[in-house]
């Protein structure tokens, strides 16, 4: 004797909507008056473009403020990389600051890691940006700031394997040492729902307990870096941000990193792309969980020493910070290389990948 | 995985692994009088898979070598229970659930005491199936449920016809299954239950509660520790599944394995939550053959929240420590439509004042039962017409 379903739908239906929404709907489930326009990613809805690109932008708005990003008379860099998520929270923020009248000033932070066939064509993009919304920039390079490393001589010199370490090392500090540059504290990037949810299932895969309960954090601010980070597009799915790209008719850039990322992340990419097909929610059940994870910490006799890097001047808690170490076996890597009389073209590696690229058969 | 020598030392090395997980459980004596002690009650949930059977042997063996080495004495009382859910999932022809056990009762005969509960039983006696479910919690207004239910007809297939997701569906009948296990428990007195769950299945089970919202309770669920006053242990957690399935082929018990013919569905939109984690270790273990382990050992880090939460879900009967969820929810998932009049005069829809929940229900059952119902339970709050039509005086 189990009643309609109709009847006993739990409260849960007021936020999701059931998936049993008849697909005979013909106006916007949101508005009731316009026609729908697509199938909300995150939700299923069915809804009007109006009402998507509000609901798209006051969610962002209400992150913002229930996390009090942002205070009046901030100075925000957005690290723009030109790609699709950093380009719409450019968009989005100057939308809302205009709209909610947030009083912030942000300006558009990029790095340039010396990719060919890559990072040179976002760069005209985040250039055109600029323009657009009306947002000074400025640019890092990896060059300029370690010993004239790009990350096409890094990837002729190591190979493909690891190449994403250095990267990720570099652009942390280049991003910290452009926000000084400019005198700003706080960074935001365009971290989207899938990444975070593909960071706290890669932290659970590779046993990585020091990220583990803290990689959902909207807002990190660690001891070793003196600038602050957040995400506003945390609870952003990534489908919408292309939704909105697209019919906002966005100028973004969209090649992946001709250094494809490690093969195992790819894995876990998958998986959360299959468990969105199951169940739309589950980018946001997976956040959820991340956000409930709690790990005791050591409580060392000694609070962590920070001090300066012996050789660059940047915060570490070592002698010599993590982007030196790594400098220096690139140099004495480069050394050996012109002892051994071995010429290398800078760019060979990434030209030569890109050019792989454009093979067919 | 399998270079050991031969089928003795792969015996005995597996059988280790699960003693080192139960040495507790030891004949004891009373130093005074040098008599042994109560052994005490432990209860095997017993699925019927090759991991749940491998337990079961091993321990029938550990009670053989104990009652050997003290004088028929032994360590502990086995109980061994099986929820048949052929009603729900019929196993493959010819295979009677009954009466494979029956075959097992006689097999360890003087061994164990076997028992096997069909899956409606659930809803036979509801008073004690909703105590069960909120015992700990202080909430007392139930007595509607109750009546609900108090006819008895609700069947398990009848709720879960009303069930459309398929993971919430299977999901579902795991909580009947281990609210059964619990209840067999609590009625033969058993102090501990013993599950046979392997390492493979840990780590499957460790991503699929994150993917499905549900990861404050990992740390609660799958390490040992008491669950409504009784002691879970799980002795298999250091063994791979194929290791478990290695292990019935040697001891020639692989004719008690019966598993629903429940199969997965090739068409990914089909598939379960539980599917594609499966198949996404089974895949990536290939390349990787340490992530079990890994993810085993990370979620054994794990702090317990939940485990002194007041809060009781009332659909899966886990500890929540959030009472409105929904909050959060509502919170990052705007429902409003494009506003059509200047936006400064927007509502605020930050946090809006919800009434105390009539009922709780935790993070993970709020999106599994998003298009489900539940025949027992309503969540409905008065609709204004509703108050207006009983108060209003006309």
């Amino acid at each position: 004797m189990p009643r309609p379903a109709d009847s006993t739908q739990p409260q849960a239906a007021s936020i999701l909507p059931p998936r049993s929404v008849p697909l005979s709907t013909t106006t916007c489930e949101l508005c009731h008056i316009r026609k729908p326009f697509l199938r909300r990613p995150k939700t299923g809805q069915k809804i009007c473009q109006p009402c998507f690109f509000h609901v798209f932008e006051r969610e962002i708005h209400n992150t913002i403020t229930s996390k009090n990003l942002f205070y009046r008379g901030e100075r925000v860099a957005i690290g723009a990389s030109g790609g699709k998520d950093s380009t719409v929270l450019a968009h989005v923020l100057k939308v809302l600051n205009e709209r909610y009248d947030y009083g912030v000033e942000f300006v558009l932070l990029s790095i340039d890691e010396g990719i060919r066939g890559y990072r040179d064509d976002s760069l005209e993009t985040v250039k055109r940006n600029k323009d657009q919304y009306v947002m000074p920039l400025e640019i890092v390079s990896y060059k300029e700031l370690y010993d004239d490393w790009s990350m096409d001589d890094i990837v002729a010199q190591i190979g493909n394997r690891n190449n994403c370490t250095y990267c990720g090392v570099f652009r942390r500090q280049a991003l910290d040492r452009g926000a000084k540059k400019l005198g700003i504290k706080h960074v935001v990037t365009g971290h989207n729902a899938d990444d975070m949810a593909e960071t706290v299932l890669m932290n659970l895969l590779r046993g990585d307990t020091a990220r583990l309960d803290r990689c959902t954090e909207i807002v990190t601010q660690s001891a070793d870096s003196p600038v602050k980070r957040s995400k506003p597009l945390k609870f952003t799915y990534e489908k919408e941000i292309v939704l909105y790209a697209h019919y906002k008719k966005l100028d973004y850039f969209s090649t992946e990193c001709i250094y494809s990322p490690e093969a195992f992340r790819g894995t876990a990419r998958t998986l959360i792309k299959n468990l969105e097909t199951v169940r739309p929610s589950a980018i946001v059940d997976i956040i959820r969980s991340g956000e409930t994870f709690a790990l005791e910490r050591k409580k060392s006799g000694t609070a962590l020493k920070l001090g300066s890097c012996e050789r660059c001047g940047y915060i570490s808690s070592n002698r010599i910070c993590k982007a030196c170490v790594l400098l220096e076996g690139l140099n004495a890597g480069r050394a050996a290389v012109q002892v051994n009389g071995v010429g290398y073209e800078p760019d060979e590696g990434a030209a030569l990948s890109k050019r792989l690229e454009h093979l067919s058969f | 995985m399998l270079t050991y020598i031969n089928r003795d030392c792969f015996v005995r090395f597996l059988r280790g692994k699960q003693r080192k997980q139960m040495a507790d459980y030891k004949v004891c004596y009373d130093p005074s009088t040098s008599t042994p002690q109560i052994p005490p009650k432990i209860l095997l949930a017993l699925s019927l898979s090759e991991s749940s059977l491998s337990l079961l042997e091993m321990l029938v063996s550990l009670l053989h070598e104990q009652r050997e080495m003290h004088r028929g004495n032994s360590g502990f009382e086995l109980f061994v229970v099986h929820v048949d859910q052929s009603n729900v999932y019929p196993y493959p022809s010819g295979m009677e659930s009954t009466a494979i056990l029956e075959s097992i009762r006689q097999t360890y005969n003087d061994m164990c005491t076997t028992i096997c509960t069909p899956v409606d039983d659930f809803f036979a006696d509801t008073r004690s199936v909703l105590h069960f479910m909120h015992s700990g919690s202080d909430i007392a207004d139930y007595s509607f449920l109750a009546d609900l239910t108090l006819d008895g007809k609700i069947t398990v297939p009848d709720v879960l016809a009303n069930i459309r997701d398929r993971t919430s569906k299977l999901d579902f009948l795991q909580t009947i299954r281990e609210a059964l296990v619990f209840n067999a428990a609590k009625e033969l007195q058993c102090t501990t239950i013993v599950w046979g769950d392997t390492m493979s299945r840990l780590a499957e089970k460790t991503l699929s509660l994150t993917a499905k919202g549900r990861g404050s309770v990992i740390p609660y669920l799958l390490s040992d520790g008491f669950r409504n006053g009784i002691y879970n242990i799980y002795p298999l957690r250091e063994i791979l599944r194929a290791e478990a399935e290695e292990y019935v082929k040697m001891l020639d018990i692989s004719n008690y394995v019966s598993k629903p013919s429940v199969k997965a569905p090739n068409v990914l939109r089909m598939m379960t939550i539980d599917d594609l984690i499966a198949n996404y270790f089974a895949d990536i273990e290939k390349g990787f053959p340490s992530i079990v382990s890994t993810v085993v050992r990370t979620a054994a880090k794990l702090t317990d929240k939940v485990a002194d939460a007041s809060n009781i879900c009332a659909l899966c009967g886990l500890p929540c420590d959030d009472k409105t969820p929904e909050r959060w929810l509502q919170d990052i998932t705007v429902n409003q439509s494009a506003p059509s009049f200047d936006a400064t005069n927007e509502q605020d829809d930050i946090g809006p004042e919800m009434d105390e929940p009539r009922l709780i229900i935790c993070y993970g059952c709020l999106v599994a039962t998003n298009g489900a119902s539940f025949p027992w339970i309503s969540t409905i709050r008065n609709s204004k017409e509703e108050v207006l039509d009983e108060y209003e005086l006309h």
